[in-house]
């Protein structure tokens, strides 16, 4: 907290330096100067050029007066506009200079030698005047969207053959779809080219119309993951910011296949003189048609690989012990399908037991497009000792180059299997005491047998119900122990609403009681006002008739409980001074009365508190 | 009342026709005959009796009869059911080592394996249990601090609700397994597309496992350990499920309610 209050201080502190520095520089230190440009000085008529003012001065630089004029118009919302502040101090003394700049949209009314008039900026309140311009305006068809020249694409003479005009909307996206080949063989890589070209000038966008771009179909092939990269491409001698996606795809058939059109719509955004334009664009490419040759009949040992490629071979030791595991790597590097190389043809190799092949496929890597290397790793145990061979590897693949099958051959392999001490001693017959070969026997354990004693045979039964009342049954026993906690915990802090719920409780317990009173009346008048200071949290102590009338109408109560609840309270007083006693019918009669009108109280207080 | 004992009595009965099945079966396995040994499990399986021990020994009675392919789809049931039952871990590894390729099992997603590398152990019943527990924990920790704010409660609850989310993902997954499958034919090739004129993309061997993730005109999508995929015939593989589905005939057991009383 303090490390962030000492930060803030610094920073005010700055910027409080910042403007005092700023307060105290001497405007007129700089001297002021306006200019004007334009992109270029061969105008068509009625195409858009730029016109770039600046104004440079050490006080306060006002917005350019352009001036009117019949020959050149002016857009007069400036395409860009830019301002730059610096601040020297020299001799101790600070001074500050200021740079505005201001691009304008022009373009010419006729043809001819034409002047621009000069553009009038106000620095520090004098007027500052440009120079006049003259440009040559000659007669060429265009609907341009202007940029600033250092913005503009710079065309190389080749490509601006027969290309004198400036790019209009129409121009601001293409699509390509392009193959490297349209006859191949079955399974022969076909490199799919999709380009998207957005013209680099500044303020030209476009945006598909569209979550993503839908590729075009390429049923009949089998397609590898498509890579995308971001490029600057030039057609027609402009610049364009390109997406390329390449995909190879590998026929699966012979015939005649089509990589389907492909289609981009979308709004382009680009500035016309007129401000901003946008326009809806829908663009297709024609399908691509491609003639497959079947494969002339296979070798037994093909592979199934399609393409050009290298086998290599390495073995991790030529100097391996007997029982001891070792790798054989293969290499199958080229170009092709990864997913269509088959293992090489191993032969058996009658010393050794070899498991595997595992096999890895290298990706595509950016610098090497096409370029694929699938790699096949078997484990070699030698069995036998002494100097053994793994014979020659070959590899048979068809190369489209010269339309046959090629067999790819690695060289054997010496290897060196030193004996293991525990190896099993094959004795020449007759005795000789040196081992003629050994040899490591692979132990052949039998598997564990069957399970004979099995608890609940029965079918299984779903656990759907168990998981449900599982689920189910914890958050709902919470919730309502949830509701008992609060309500008690209300009951024990909030004694207004305690008393409240325990009213008609209490009420009747004590009518319950009265039976074992000495003075009955004196209880069912407890009773009532009891009832009456519960629901109504005040003082039952000293409660008369009139305090319980008082309390009902305060609380608006119907007339009829009010007079019915009065009417009890006053026979309970009148008994409590008269000499003789209710008898039993009578107090049955006032205790049923109470009960009512105490119901009928309830009633009502409920429905008020529900209204 | 009577229906209830004439419900525990039918099921009794049920029980003693599959223990009998059972019997029967072990008793063709010690005899030699593992094709009636295999047909027994196989009827209690496809009855519903999903038990890792029958799998186990249905898996048994195919390697007997040298059907590599069916012994190791029937290790793999027994496995998902019970990931802890060694014997058929070891008889599995036995007779993936008798494949032609020895080819591994293909990988569950990254993010599986990183979010729940702790579970190949746990059996699906087992995770599921511990995922009631802790969430009968978590609410029952969260009722104790509603009753009595307690120190400690209530990083206890979480602790117990993230212990929860943990099984229960765990238990979801087990439940909805990726689809296993088994080749059980001799050589199986594998296509581009869905076709015997299709072109051959690579071979699988008996026993060797793959994952299915598409079945259309009696073909199957496969892919392999290391991610190669391509078309099959659905004929040569067998999903290790569940759902279970089996080479013989299907059977239909019921117990006897005649001889109910």
């Amino acid at each position: 907290m303090r490390g962030m209050r000492q930060r803030i201080t610094a920073y005010m502190t700055a910027v409080a330096a910042s403007v005092i520095v700023c307060l105290a520089c001497d405007p007129a230190a700089a001297q002021p100067s306006v200019s004007a440009s334009v992109d270029q000085k061969e105008v068509g008529v009625e195409e858009l050029f730029i016109i770039t003012v600046t104004a440079e001065g050490g006080g306060r630089i006002a917005e350019p007066v352009i001036p009117h004029s019949d020959e050149i118009r002016f857009n007069r919302s400036p395409l860009h506009q830019s301002s730059s502040t610096s601040i020297q101090i020299i001799n101790g003394r600070p001074s500050r200079f200021t740079q505005r700049q201001w691009t304008f949209r022009a373009w010419a009314t006729r043809e001819g030698e034409l002047t621009i008039p000069p553009i009038a900026v106000r620095i520090d309140d004098r007027n500052y005047l440009t120079e006049a311009i003259r440009i040559r305006a000659v007669k060429r068809a265009s609907s341009p969207i202007p940029v600033p020249e250092a913005q503009r694409p710079q065309p190389r003479a080749e490509d601006r053959a027969g290309q004198d005009r400036m790019p209009t909307l129409d121009d601001a996206v293409r699509i390509e779809s392009t193959v490297n080949k349209q006859r191949v063989y079955q399974g022969e890589a076909v490199q799919l080219e999709l380009r998207i070209l957005t013209l680099n000038m500044a303020g030209v966008r476009a945006q598909y119309n569209g979550r993503s771009i839908p590729p075009p179909t390429t049923e009949g092939f089998y397609a590898l993951p498509p890579v995308q990269e971001e490029r600057i491409e030039t057609r027609d001698g402009w610049e364009y910011r390109t997406t390329l996606v390449r995909q190879l795809l590998f026929p699966t058939g012979a015939g005649t296949f089509e990589i389907g059109a492909w289609h981009w719509e979308g709004y382009i955004w680009g500035y016309t003189r007129e401000g901003p334009h946008q326009t809806y664009k829908a663009l297709s490419t024609p399908p691509i048609e491609i003639t497959v040759r079947p494969l002339p009949p296979r070798p037994d040992n093909f592979s199934g690989a399609v393409g050009q490629f290298k086998v290599t071979a390495n073995l991790l030791q030529t100097d391996v012990m007997q029982g001891a595991p070792t790798q054989l790597t293969v290499r199958v590097r080229g170009e092709g399908n990864p997913d269509a190389i088959g293992p090489p043809q191993l032969p058996p190799i009658p010393w050794a037991q070899v498991s595997g092949p595992i096999t890895e496929t290298r990706p595509f890597s950016p610098d090497e497009w096409g370029l694929v290397e699938k790699v096949f790793n078997y484990t070699i145990l030698p069995l036998e000792a002494g100097e053994r061979v793994i014979p020659e590897i070959t590899f048979c693949y068809f190369a489209p180059a010269i339309g046959q099958y090629r067999t790819e051959r690695v060289p054997p392999f010496s290897v060196h299997v030193n004996p293991a001490r525990e190896a099993d001693r094959l004795l020449v017959v007759g005795g000789a005491q040196e081992p003629a070969e050994t040899r490591v026997t692979l132990l052949s354990e039998d598997i564990y047998g069957i399970v004979t004693h099995v608890s609940g045979l029965r079918p299984q039964r779903s656990g759907a119900a168990t998981n449900a009342v599982a689920g189910l049954a914890p958050p709902l026993a919470y919730g309502a122990l949830f509701l008992f906690t609060r309500r008690q915990r209300r009951f024990a802090t909030d004694s207004r609403y305690a008393r409240n719920r325990r009213a008609r409780a209490r009420a009747r317990k004590r009518l319950r009681d009265m039976g074992r009173s000495e003075t009955p009346a004196d209880a069912l008048y407890k009773a009532l006002t009891g009832f009456l200071a519960d629901k109504f949290d005040v003082n039952e102590a000293g409660m008369t008739s009139e305090d319980a009338r008082m309390l009902l109408e305060a609380h608006h109560a119907p007339a009829d409980v009010m007079e019915n609840y009065l009417k009890v309270l006053r026979v309970c007083e009148r008994e409590r001074y008269a000499a003789a006693r209710l008898n039993a019918d009578e107090l049955g009669a006032l205790v049923c009365g109470a009960e009512t009108v105490m119901d009928r109280l309830e009633e009502f207080l409920k429905k008020g508190a529900k209204s | 009342m009577t229906m209830i004992a004439l419900f525990l009595f039918a099921d009794l009965a049920a029980g003693d026709v599959y223990h009998e099945i059972f019997e029967h079966a072990n008793a063709a396995y010690a005899a030699g005959n593992f094709q009636a040994a295999a047909n027994g499990y196989e009827q209690l399986a496809a009855s519903g009796v999903v038990l890792p021990e029958v799998f186990f020994n249905l898996a048994n009675a195919y390697y007997r009869q040298g059907r590599i392919g069916l012994a190791i789809l029937n290790y793999e049931r027994a496995l998902r059911l019970a990931p802890g039952f060694d014997s058929a871990r070891d008889n599995l590894d036995k007779a993936l080592r008798e494949t032609a390729h020895n080819l591994g099992r293909p990988l569950p997603p990254a993010w599986e394996q990183s979010l729940f590398f702790w579970h190949d152990a746990l059996s699906y019943t087992e995770t599921r249990t511990a995922a009631i527990a802790f969430w009968l924990l978590f609410w029952g920790l969260l009722a104790l601090r509603q009753w009595r704010p307690l120190p400690y409660v209530r990083g206890a609850a979480m602790a117990a609700g993230l212990l929860t989310l943990a099984f229960t993902g765990s238990a979801w997954i087990k439940a909805h397994p990726h689809p296993l499958a088994v080749v059980v034919s001799d050589k199986a090739a594998v296509r581009h597309g869905k076709s015997d004129q299709e072109s051959v993309r690579f071979e699988l061997f008996e026993g060797d496992r793959v994952l299915i993730d598409r079945r259309e005109d009696g073909w199957a999508r496969v892919e392999k350990a290391g991610g190669e995929r391509g078309w099959v015939r659905d004929s040569d593989v067998a999903l290790v499920g569940p759902p279970y589905e089996f080479q013989t005939t299907r059977y239909d057991i019921k117990p006897n309610m005649e001889q109910v009383p």
